[in-house]
């Protein structure tokens, strides 16, 4: 069964990029430019395995999207991808149940580090 | 001291003079009245005696009938007895025989009168009348001469009681003055010491100088400060004692001339080379008689230096606060570049099947797109933005990672590593900066593979490393003809301690710099180049916050070897 990926982030060329290079490696990948259009995406459709949320958004921020779509789909895996250097996952989201099981810092050498991570959800 | 006290001391000998003056008079008096009485009672019983011996003459003139010599001879006895003023001898029948008068009238007549029986039935009287007055004229005349007499010994002798009271007096007030002198003396000697204490008390140089810049007073700050005494500086011009501060000759001169204190915030010497920083003001002194001018001179080189530091710390903080911000904003950029060009890179391979059924329906061969590529060094350009990307990412990565000043506790760090990304740090700084050309210099490894990692602030000791290359390739740029510009980085595993070593092939340094080298502010490079602040801050991080050791070991033509050492724990 393929992983569908839901990548959430405000810079068009990064989920764009990172959309084509997830669909080459044989993943359904849909995109969001903001957490509120995440979230709706996720209303039409909640059969999402994996999301790659940024953090700093414009609107609703990384966590709090985290968060909300959480409750939607418990069932959803997250790896965030930021450009904060010091990010650390806030308490409450560990309290919730939401595990951040990949943390990967912007910029992004190489795409496939993301693609083995969306895998080992996979297997696990 | 009153001055009624004055008045009574000086009147006494005046009012004893009066007095005795006036006694004299009295008692002159009085003797010249006695005399007086005296002369009459004289005067007097001589009349008596004239009178006898006249009386007998004309007894015995009549006796003889001798009747017409007696008129001669009563005028010559009249003439000859001394105060006669009549003598008349009558008949009984009124016959005049002689007859004696003095013209003028008597003043004091004294009258005798004697009855002559010269012979049977003859008789004749005698009257004789003497005028003591001139007794009284010559008592009066010994009076008014006694009494000038008296007059001339007052004035004498008030002359000379003026005179001594008057040398007293001027005694007095000398003495008085002198006393009032000394008082002074004494309380102008309270003041000078209080004001010299005042003056010694200040720390700061505080130098007094006439118009001419001539010295005038030194404090004690001055001595301690310049191990000058006040006395070898005194009257000495003040531009020969300080030549460093000749240069305040000029505002010293107009500060006197227009009375406005003058003020210069930082004036800065040079001694031994390292600039010490001075506040000086000069203060005009206002007294009309004595023109000159105080100069106080503070050493704010401390001061100077704290805000420097403080600058400095400011700006790195600012550079910090700056690379985080621009960080996080170039990484999104970054991201789009690295991403797209991977996916480009992927999407032209001929190993993803997807590529190959586009290709095909489209009619083109991949291998032939492919080789196109290649022919036209398309391939390489994507790769060269692919890795220039990467190396803009990495070169963001070091500054956030140099510029975050953590308060961290130490972690353990691989001081191999932390060496590689201190040369990448560099060579950025190069294209950064462009003073030194980073790449014409070899740098040489000599790591312990087996290095254990050391625990420390790892931005701290990547700052301290960073500061040292820089410095090696700074010192060899300077020596253009060098023929091999090398750096050698080594890692030593000595005990309990980890050992790095930077050794650069440059220049080298004398003792006297080497000596000097960690002092805050000292500096080799021009001036804007080097702020003097590195070694001495890389100095404290490696002594006091990782209680390690900084040394330096240099061979003049050479070249230097930092070492540092760091404990395990």
């Amino acid at each position: 069964m393929t992983m569908r990926v839901l990548i959430v982030d405000d810079e068009y060329l990064i989920t764009t990029s990172l959309q084509a290079f997830l669909e080459d490696e044989g993943f359904v990948a849909a995109s969001a430019t903001s957490a509120e259009e995440a979230i709706e995406i996720l209303k039409d459709d909640m059969k999402y395995d994996v999301c790659i949320m940024d953090i700093r958004l414009p609107g609703m921020d990384g966590n709090s999207a985290m968060l909300s779509i959480h409750e939607m789909c418990p069932e959803i895996r997250f790896i965030v991808h930021t450009g904060s250097v010091n990010y650390i996952v806030p308490g409450d989201l560990k309290q919730s149940g939401i595990r951040v099981n990949h943390l990967f810092k912007k910029p992004l050498t190489d795409m496939s580090l993301v693609a083995d991570a969306i895998r080992s959800f996979q297997v696990a | 001291m009153s001055g009624a006290t004055t008045e009574s001391h000086l009147r006494s000998p005046w009012f004893g003079l009066v007095v005795l003056m006036l006694a004299l008079l009295a008692a002159t008096f009085i003797i010249l009245d006695q005399q007086r009485e005296r002369s009459l009672q004289i005067a007097k019983d001589n009349a008596q005696d004239d009178l006898r011996y006249i009386t007998y003459m004309v007894n015995a003139a009549l006796q003889q009938q001798d009747f017409e010599q007696l008129s001669p001879l009563v005028s010559s006895w009249g003439a000859r007895v001394r105060y006669t003023h009549e003598l008349k001898v009558t008949a009984a029948n009124g016959f005049v025989f002689g007859h004696y008068q003095r013209e003028e009238p008597a003043t004091r007549p004294y009258g005798l009168q004697e009855t002559i029986n010269y012979s049977y039935r003859g008789k004749a009287s005698l009257v004789f009348i003497k005028d003591l007055g001139s007794i009284d004229a010559s008592i009066d005349k010994l009076r008014w001469q006694l009494v000038t007499g008296l007059v001339l010994v007052g004035l004498v002798l008030w002359r000379i009681t003026w005179l001594s009271v008057h040398r007293k007096r001027e005694a007095q007030t000398l003495d008085r003055t002198n006393r009032r002198l000394l008082e002074t003396a004494d309380q102008l000697d309270a003041t000078r010491a209080y004001l010299k204490n005042v003056f010694d008390s200040m720390s700061s140089i505080l130098v007094a100088v006439e118009a001419n810049g001539y010295i005038s007073m030194w404090n004690k700050g001055a001595e301690k400060k310049t191990g000058l005494s006040a006395d070898t500086v005194h009257g000495k011009p003040f531009s020969e004692v300080l030549p460093d501060f000749a240069s305040l000759m000029d505002k010293l001169e107009k500060a006197i001339g227009t009375g406005i204190p003058a003020r210069i915030d930082r004036h800065i010497t040079h001694p031994e080379g390292t600039p010490r920083f001075f506040e000086i003001v000069i203060y005009p002194l206002r007294t009309d008689g004595s023109r000159g001018a105080v100069i106080r001179i503070d050493d704010i080189t401390r001061r100077v230096q704290m805000d420097q530091l403080m600058v400095q710390t400011e700006k790195m903080m600012t550079v910090g606060g700056l690379a985080a911000g621009m960080a996080h904003e170039i990484n999104n950029p970054l991201s789009g570049v690295l991403q797209s060009s991977q996916n480009v890179l992927r999407r032209l391979s001929p190993d993803l099947p997807a590529n190959k059924t586009t290709a095909e329906e489209l009619g083109v061969d991949i291998a032939t797109i492919n080789a196109y590529l290649d022919r036209r060094g398309i391939l390489a350009f994507l790769n060269g933005i692919r890795e220039a990307a990467e190396r803009a990412s990495r070169i963001v990565a070091d500054m956030l990672a140099f510029s975050h000043r953590s308060n961290a506790e130490f972690s353990p760090v691989s001081i191999n590593e932390l060496l590689d990304t201190v040369v990448r740090i560099a060579a950025s700084d190069y294209d950064l900066k462009k003073t030194y050309d980073f790449k014409k210099i070899t740098i040489i490894r000599e790591y312990d593979p087996d290095l254990p990692d050391v625990a420390c602030d790892r931005t701290e000791i990547e700052q301290v490393l960073l500061n040292l290359i820089k410095n090696a390739a700074h010192a060899m740029a300077d020596r253009k003809n060098s023929t091999q510009q090398c750096i050698t980085l080594r890692t030593i595993d000595d005990g309990e301690w980890a050992r790095i070593e930077v050794e650069d092939t440059g220049p080298g340094m004398d003792e006297e710099i080497r000596r000097r080298l960690f002092e805050p502010f000292f500096t080799t490079k021009p001036i804007g180049v080097g702020t003097g602040l590195g070694l001495s801050v890389s100095y404290y991080i490696i002594t006091e916050q990782h209680s390690g050791t900084f040394s330096v070991d240099s061979v003049p033509g050479e070249g230097s070897r930092f070492v540092i050492r760091l404990p395990y724990k």
